[in-house]
């Protein structure tokens, strides 16, 4: 088996005059040249593990602990110029609004033909930035070089950007919600190239989102986040099918999808936790299993198989998971 | 039969945009029985909130009419529109800018019944706070200070609040997370059972619709191209886009592997509207005789699709023009 990619360990990340952090030792593990999703919901901290690893925290967040090593290299320490280099040669992003990610006074040509720069190894950027362009599909590319970002539609722009990391081939490349409001039919297209795009350079992906529907068909290893901290980190196959984390089950059992009906009816009032007191679980205000002892300590992830981590002191006896939701399971009201 | 609680026919709405004339709706026909969930699926700018906004009489449509209960509302002024706004309400899929975020819940919530004259407005309140499964608590806050899904439930309040008959539903469930979408729809789905609510059910995301609508219209362009009962357009979609959108869902199981149809091209624009069958022009498929306005074809009982390849020939068994 090839070493991991990136490996990150313990990431605490916390605001300036908030005692708990934002992020708690979050754990992950991102093979190489793989797809690898990370799932929560809004606030849970998945996005905010991405900004922390391109060192692009929003200002009064900083990294309190841990580290993320990308190629021997730990992201988390490397000064400042020197981690701008690793953006942008070594680490791509893609954002969930591309349109924003693109300087609007520039064409998208010429923002592709300087990613090929940066690239380094193209004698004529411009004509390489029309093969880029036509290598993500977009029709008419003479013309389309020649637009800003503003003329294109939400799916050209996140095509262009996939254009320009296909330029800069980087090893890693972090996807946020890449596909997030953009229709079906056009994140199947964008999808489909950047599987392409992951196929020809074998970079690894790793794949923000909240739709399980786009981690299940594309990512090979998923971790779960919850309140801020990874609660299972498993081989997909293994996460859909054998969730051994309450909150992971909870997400299969209720989920809405297409291919079958879901019985509404099982499905308790709604429900958002709050906040556990103390230093214990995180997803103990929610938990239908919860008991005393979860509360009083913190729970990390740890090993149930040599590829599957899960955050839960209860998870052996536990063991398998329905994946039906129960009558009687707790359901709270949500609170804010 | 009974008369639809809603009827809308042949409606078409234009704008001007920049010198050009966006079709936004180009003769959309519809009906909604009373107790029934009608979805309204399709892709931005095929019309679909476009129709939403017809309906709640938002904007005049340019031709084409409007029936609630049999009365033909498409030209009422203001006076007579409040009269209609108590049966025919509509809720958002953003509450944070649908509601006023300096207000606080209770005032949210006091006004459509002040609005409309229901009589104890102050036991309509808690009521209608108990049917959306909200704490009392949460009466002195403000929209910023709820959870997404708290919000949405404030806005469902706000809606049913005088006791409408119809309720739009434009992407109801579009700004929330997904561990709280299923509790969402359940909620709908109980609202309609106890106050006896019809919903047109406007989304984007054909799992959702899957699970509360009895009945589906597919919007392409302005145009519906296939409607029917929801199993049987899962089942079998009879218009190109119909399927081609279908097989563009992810499925959220590692173990099924989905084949997708290609579709051709760009996104359409709807300041050039192709003749003939709008999907045309990515359309796989598409034959000489789809530049001709097509007609529906009947491919199930109450199911047709206005697609060349819904017909089955004179040899065959089913698809007869409708």
């Amino acid at each position: 088996m090839t070493p991991p990619l990136l490996v990150v360990e313990d990431l605490t990340v916390a605001f300036e005059g908030d005692p708990r952090p934002v992020l708690d030792h979050v754990g992950l593990t991102v093979p190489d040249q793989a797809w690898m999703g990370l799932v929560g919901e809004s606030g849970s901290g998945k996005t905010m593990t991405a900004l922390a690893l391109l060192g692009l925290l929003p200002p009064g967040a900083r990294v309190v602990g841990g580290r993320a090593l990308l190629e021997g290299r730990d992201l988390l320490r490397l000064p400042p110029d020197e981690l701008r280099r690793v953006r942008g040669s070594r680490i791509g992003m893609i954002f969930q609004s591309p349109r924003s990610a693109l300087n609007p006074l520039m064409t998208v040509g010429a923002q592709i033909a300087r990613a090929v720069r940066r690239g380094g190894y193209e004698r004529k950027p411009e004509r390489a930035a029309l093969d880029l362009l036509r290598k993500v599909r977009i029709p008419d590319p003479e013309a389309r070089a020649q637009a800003y970002p503003h003329q294109l539609s939400g799916g050209m722009c996140q095509r262009v950007l996939i254009a320009m990391m296909l330029a800069v081939r980087p090893r890693l490349l972090i996807a946020d919600e890449p596909t997030t409001g953009l229709d079906v039919t056009v994140q199947a297209e964008i999808l489909e190239l950047m599987q392409g795009l992951q196929r020809e350079t074998g970079m690894a992906i790793l794949l923000v989102s909240h739709d399980l529907g786009v981690i299940a068909e594309n990512c090979q290893r998923v971790a779960v986040m919850y309140g801020g901290g990874v609660v299972e980190d498993a081989p997909t196959d293994e996460l859909f099918h054998h969730p051994r984390h309450p909150y992971t089950a909870h997400l299969m059992a209720t989920l809405v999808r297409a291919d079958r009906p879901v019985d509404l009816a099982s499905v308790l009032p709604g429900a958002r936790a709050e906040e556990p007191p103390g230093a214990g679980c995180r997803y103990a205000g929610r938990c239908p299993h919860v008991e005393a002892a979860c509360l009083s300590r913190p729970v990390r992830l740890e090993p149930v198989a040599p590829d599957h981590g899960v955050a839960c002191r209860r998870h052996a006896e536990l063991a398998p998971l329905s994946l039906e939701v129960k009558a009687g399971t707790r359901g709270r009201e949500e609170a804010s | 039969m009974t008369a639809p609680l809603l009827e809308v026919a042949d409606l078409t709405c234009e704008f001007r945009d920049r010198g050009r004339t966006v079709h936004a709706l180009n003769g959309v026909s519809l009906t909604v029985g009373a107790g029934e969930t009608v979805g309204l699926v399709g892709e931005s700018g095929c019309g679909k909130s476009t129709l939403a906004r017809s309906i709640v009489r938002l904007l005049v449509p340019t031709s084409g009419r409007l029936l609630f209960d049999g009365q033909d509302y498409t030209r009422w002024g203001e006076r007579r529109l409040r009269r209609l706004r108590k049966d025919v309400q509509i809720v958002f899929q953003d509450p944070m800018t649908a509601l006023n975020p300096s207000w606080t819940v209770r005032r949210l919530l006091l006004e459509p019944l002040v609005l409309h004259r229901v009589g104890e407005p102050e036991r309509r309140l808690s009521q209608v706070l108990d049917e959306v499964e909200l704490p009392a608590s949460v009466l002195g806050r403000r929209p910023g200070q709820l959870s997404g899904g708290q919000r949405q439930r404030v806005a469902i309040a706000r809606a049913i609040a005088a006791r409408p008959r119809f309720v739009v539903l434009d992407e109801p469930t579009a700004s929330v997370d997904m561990s709280i979408r299923a509790s969402l729809l359940r909620l709908l789905r109980k609202l309609q059972r106890e106050e006896g609510l019809t919903y047109l059910f406007i989304s984007h995301d054909l799992s959702t619709v899957r699970h509360i609508c009895d009945r589906l219209l597919v919007m392409y362009l302005g145009r519906v191209v296939e409607e029917g009962r929801t199993e049987s357009v899962f089942d079998r979609p009879a218009h190109v886009y119909t399927r081609v959108l279908l097989s563009a869902i992810p499925v959220p199981d590692p173990a099924v592997r989905r084949r997708r149809l290609p579709i051709l091209g760009e996104p359409p624009s709807p300041t050039a509207i192709p003749t003939g069958c709008p999907f045309r022009p990515r359309c796989q498929m598409a034959a000489g005789e789809c530049e001709r306005p097509q007609p529906f074809y009947e491919v199930g009982p109450g199911h047709r699709a206005a697609c060349r390849l819904a017909r089955v020939e004179p040899s065959g068994e089913a698809g007869t023009p409708a």
